[in-house]
């Protein structure tokens, strides 16, 4: 018996889908008060004064936080995962139209809302920078004044250049190999070109909210729709000099992530207004707060690649502008990752890249599904098929014949394992009938299909710990900091537990993320939860499986070498009818019916970058993935429908197909969002679009008719059963693959995302004209 | 804080009276409209009065040779109606394609008109069927004003203050009409029209046009009304409607179609899209004409 390899159904679904399930916005305490927040309408400007007098004076409000009681504190009022360069409300300045100015805590919502009016503000303003380009010049405007590192960071991060080349660059990432000189000289052919990504959301259903409560004996409580709750618990320590052990962050689940929920976000200020309050405080965002929250890095690639006339590539630079908006959030990793990825999945000898983490006076960005890599994969995957249309060559020939290999060194120099990018790139377009055109629907459209492949990190080094406790019935709690944010983690560490048990997964129950209860573990993010704690949970498992065999060997009076486990028994091996059940082992061992069995497991990865040359390793293991379709181009109009879209991905080893393909599907919808449709408008620092009505984004019956998922198992030697995580990779290529589609269709390139059918349009009456 | 008196009458009477009330009340249809705009806090009504429980204002029907829409029939109700779907199926189309099951299930023939967005599907396919507001002021006094005139401008009507949409009223097409709606989005398939275009052919016995509307829905005008493309007649009455008159007419409505821009589309693309449109609307309603799918 195994639940590892099967669609098992989710543990969670019923309960979700019959709305019995607590998410942080449905939870309560008693006495608890509402929050609103007062935000700045000017992008840049010096905070004059802030007088709350008059709020504080209306009925049914019990607190008005403003930079004075950040002042009178003796606390840290600035957090930041990597620079600590946000304050919980704004102290000298505002950054964007957005920016927290002032909250309030009061009995209902209305009333919050109402006293934010009263609450008097004088700005004086500043120059403002919104454009990335224009914020990196040496003369921009500074948007903040000083650097201020955060204490307790990221081992990564240290890889980092802090601070160079310019007043609004936070850090640059440097990677150089080989000889770029020397490599542009050897190629037969040099292409340089610009493509540009816009911010966009993340989405989630559940907004951001936040619960906190502030206990006389200087405990803090906090309850968050947070997927990482062990960064919050360390950021609230750092801000409010607590102990980690008096912070208590519990993430029940949370109505998708997609990294908007990564790193402190509401949970500082709801700590200190529950402080000033004497009262727990609810915040709860509204779609639009939301837009102002965190965003997707807007970003400028600009990339030269040099070329053998037989399409091997010689040499690459990348410069990369990663639009971090006024603060930097996990923009320097994010850039980081961006930076090595923007080689993509090729062999190149001579490369030199540099990315660089730049504020600008806009709603910051952070963390978003596929992590800096959908971003440069967007160039490197078009600017491929430019290359492969000038040396007339097959798009799938060029990739085939660059891209990287088991054993290969990556851009890093780190070996890469378990990367099967050839077999992806081949089994989705041969999904796709790639040599075999189809015929349009009709005489004023045009067909063609697109290819597009990436290389992506982990989070690295990263730590994961798990316990894991069997009741003396046999069941099994697992306790793990890993969140179910909807991706499926209780699902799958059940699966994990299961198998190792050989139990039901009925049997099972995977307890969630509390900082109190829980272990260790830095986030659930980078689709890193299956490797790592995936891993930590099985190692828990396996050491409760070895203290019941040491039980039961005793009480058999046998060699635990000659037991094993099977169907919730610890059996001999061979006669199977002297076999104990758990609840027996543990009832026998204690000698009374009660009694548990505790086991834990760590798992750690480790690496790191030299700052200067982006040499050493950057991943635990790499995700590959490849997308193919087929479009069809309305030449009248410049609108494109996807007919076919297949996504192939390495799941190592496949713990629950279901799921997999559900993640892959969910990517793919993303990935379509960016393409057509996504993209926060800016008329200066103001957003235009902050609604559902103009910000649109793809429903369920816009993904393409025909939808495949192509999971490849590739098995990583250090996952658990060979897997590693599934809830990225296919976002990044299908943006290129359509764009290299549309290109190939009616010889458009559009290099700014997201593609419309006006972009197409202007472009073929352009061709028109000309011809 | 904001707080507003709601009245849920069961009597057109009630609800006019209680309009004539109250100073700056709104009349509530299905709220898909006004509930944003309140949220937004955009208007602050003193008080809301309801239609959901007046009797007899719901109905989709035939009466004295005109179709009859109510005022809160709700867009899903018309889309799926038998006798819409016979004898206006462009109608039903159009009405199954605005925004989503949640939205077409709330919204109402009479707020939607009353609600004014340039980006209506409804609008530009009543403006193709000449169809006739009828208003209710309080006393019963009724009036009765065509689409074209109802539509003033920018989310703006010539509705007076306490007077309620009680119907539409359409007439009839002759039985040989063939009719399209032809929606063209930039976005999801959710999304509001970047142009919208119904267009309405009649022929004689000869097989001659007798009456070809197209009207332009989208981000249309100076005006910001849906556009009834004029002077179609001169073109088009005792033509064969070939490839060029289809040309022709399309090169009509882009000349006369003064779009806007919007985060949807540029007003050059529009204006592109309406010349690209019209002639896929008079293809279609054609093509159907021909295959006797109006009766």
């Amino acid at each position: 018996m195994t639940a590892v390899g099967e669609s098992v159904r989710r543990i969670d679904g019923l309960a979700k889908v019959t709305g019995t399930i607590e998410y942080t916005i449905n939870l309560e305490l008693p006495g608890m008060l509402h929050a609103k927040v007062l935000r700045s309408t000017h992008p840049h400007a010096r905070v004059v004064s802030v007088d709350a007098s008059k709020a504080e004076r209306l009925r049914g409000v019990r607190a008005v936080l403003t930079r004075d009681d950040l002042k009178r504190w003796d606390i840290d009022p600035y957090y930041g995962p990597v620079v600590r360069d946000q304050p919980i409300v704004a102290i000298d300045r505002v950054r964007y139209i957005g920016d927290t100015v002032a909250a309030v805590a009061a009995v209902d919502a209305e009333i919050a809302e109402e006293a934010l009016e009263l609450i008097e503000v004088e700005y004086e303003d500043l120059p403002a920078v919104f454009d990335v380009k224009q914020a990196f010049n040496p003369e921009a405007p500074r948007i903040h004044e000083q650097m201020r590192p955060a204490e307790v960071s990221f081992a990564d991060t240290h890889a980092l250049n802090f601070a160079e080349g310019g007043p609004n660059v936070v850090t640059h990432f440097m990677l150089r190999r080989g000889n770029l000189e020397q490599g542009f000289r050897d190629a037969d052919e040099i292409f340089e070109d610009e493509f540009v990504v816009p911010a966009i959301q993340h989405l989630a259903m559940e907004p951001h909210a936040a619960l906190a409560a502030v206990h006389g004996d200087g405990r803090i409580e906090v309850w968050s729709s947070t997927q990482n709750p062990s960064v919050v618990r360390e950021q609230l320590a750092e801000v409010f000099h607590a102990d980690l052990s008096k912070i208590r962050v519990v993430a029940p689940f949370v109505g998708g992530g997609y990294g908007g929920k990564t790193y402190p976000k509401l949970e500082p200020l709801v700590v200190a207004l529950a402080m000033k309050a004497n009262h727990p405080v609810r915040l709860i965002l509204t779609r639009e707060e939301v837009f102002y929250t965190i965003t997707r890095h807007a970003v400028v690639t600009r990339i030269k690649t040099g070329v053998k006339r037989d399409g091997r590539l010689v040499a690459r630079k990348c410069e990369m502008l990663f639009d971090t908006g006024a603060y930097a959030d996990i923009g320097p990793r994010t850039s980081k990752n961006g930076g090595y990825a923007s080689g993509g999945p090729y062999r190149i000898p001579n490369v030199e890249f540099d990315s660089y983490c730049v504020y600008t006076n806009k709603p910051p960005a952070g963390a978003f599904r596929g992590f800096g890599v959908p971003q440069v994969c967007w160039a490197y995957e078009q600017q491929m098929d430019m290359i492969a249309e000038r040396l007339k060559m097959d798009p799938v020939e060029i990739r085939l014949k660059n891209m990287y290999e088991e054993g290969d060194p990556f851009f890093t120099g780190e070996i890469l394992h378990a990367i099967p990018l050839k077999t992806l790139t081949r089994k989705v377009t041969e999904a796709v009938d790639w040599k075999t055109p189809s015929r349009p629907s009709s005489p004023t459209k045009r067909r063609a299909k697109g290819v597009a492949a990436m290389i992506k990190s982990t989070m690295t080094p990263s730590l994961s710990a798990a316990s894991m406790k069997m009741e003396e019935d046999g069941s099994v709690s697992v306790l793990t900091g890993t969140v179910e944010i909807g991706q499926g983690s209780d699902t799958m560490l059940a699966q994990v537990t299961a198998d190792i048990l050989a139990l039901p997964v009925s049997r099972i129950r995977v307890v969630h993320s509390d900082t109190n209860v829980t272990p260790y573990d830095q986030s659930t993010s980078s689709s890193r939860s299956t490797f790592s704690m995936g891993n930590a949970v099985r190692s828990a498992a396996v050491e409760v499986r070895e203290q019941l065999m040491q039980m039961a060997a005793a009480q058999l009076e046998i060699s635990p070498n000659d037991l094993e486990c099977r169907e919730g028994k610890v059996v001999p091996k061979g006669s199977p009818e002297r076999g104990l059940g758990y609840a027996e082992v543990i009832r026998r061992h204690f000698g009374m019916g009660v009694g548990s069995v505790m086991g834990r497991g760590t798992f750690k990865t480790t690496g790191h970058l030299d700052p200067r040359t982006g040499q050493g390793k950057a991943s635990a293991f790499w995700f590959t993935s490849a997308v193919a379709c087929e479009v069809e181009v309305d030449t009248e109009t410049g609108d494109f429908e996807i007919l076919s879209l297949v996504a192939g991905v390495n799941a190592g080893k496949t713990l629950n197909p279901r799921l997999s393909e559900g993640q892959v599907e969910g990517s793919v919808l993303f990935g379509i969002g960016a393409t057509a449709y996504e993209e926060m408008v800016y008329d200066g620092g103001q957003l235009l679009n902050p609604n559902l009505l103009d910000y649109r984004v793809p429903t369920i019956a816009d993904l393409p008719r025909d939808l495949r998922t192509i999971l490849v198992e590739d098995p990583h030697r250090e996952g658990p059963m060979g897997a590693i995580g599934i809830g990225e990779p296919a976002v990044a290529p299908v943006a290129p693959a359509i764009a290299n589609a549309i290109a190939r269709a009616v010889g458009v390139r559009v290099k700014v995302l997201p593609i419309t059918a006006e972009k197409i349009f202007r472009a073929l009456k352009g061709q028109a004209d000309q011809a | 804080m904001y707080k507003f008196d709601l009245y849920v009458p069961t009597t057109l009477e009630e609800a006019h009276a209680r309009l004539a009330e109250h100073d700056g009340a709104r009349v509530l249809a299905g709220g898909t409209a006004l509930i944003l705009l309140i949220k937004e806090k955009l208007v602050r009504p003193a008080a809301l009065v309801s239609l959901a429980r007046v009797r007899g204002l719901a109905e989709v029907g035939e009466r004295n040779g005109h179709i009859v829409l109510g005022g809160t029939a709700s867009i899903r109700d018309v889309s799926r109606s038998s006798l819409i779907a016979a004898r206006f199926p462009f109608l039903a189309e159009a009405l199954g394609m605005v925004g989503n099951l949640r939205v077409r299930s709330m919204a109402t023939i009479g707020g939607s008109l009353c609600e004014a967005d340039y980006q209506s599907d409804l609008s530009p396919v009543l403006l193709a069927l000449g169809a006739t507001v009828v208003l209710a002021k309080v006393g019963g006094v009724r009036r009765r004003l065509p689409v074209a005139d109802f539509l003033t401008g920018l989310y703006e009507t010539a509705l007076e203050p306490g007077e309620i949409v009680v119907e539409v009223e359409i007439p009839r097409l002759p039985a040989a009409a063939g009719t399209a709606y032809c929606k063209f989005v930039t976005g999801p398939i959710t999304d509001r029209p970047c142009v919208g275009i119904a267009a309405v052919v009649t022929k004689d016995a000869k097989d001659r046009c007798a009456d070809v509307r197209v009207a332009v829905g989208g981000g249309l005008g100076m005006t910001s009304r849906p556009l009834l493309v004029e002077n179609l007649d001169r073109v088009t009455v005792g033509q064969s409607l070939t490839e060029r008159l289809i040309d022709a007419v399309a090169e009509e409505a882009y000349r006369q179609a003064d779009p806007m821009s919007d985060l949807r589309a540029s007003s050059w693309y529009r204006k592109e899209m309406v010349r690209v449109f019209t002639k896929r609307a008079l293809t279609e309603a054609e093509q159907r004409r021909e295959r006797g799918e109006r009766a």
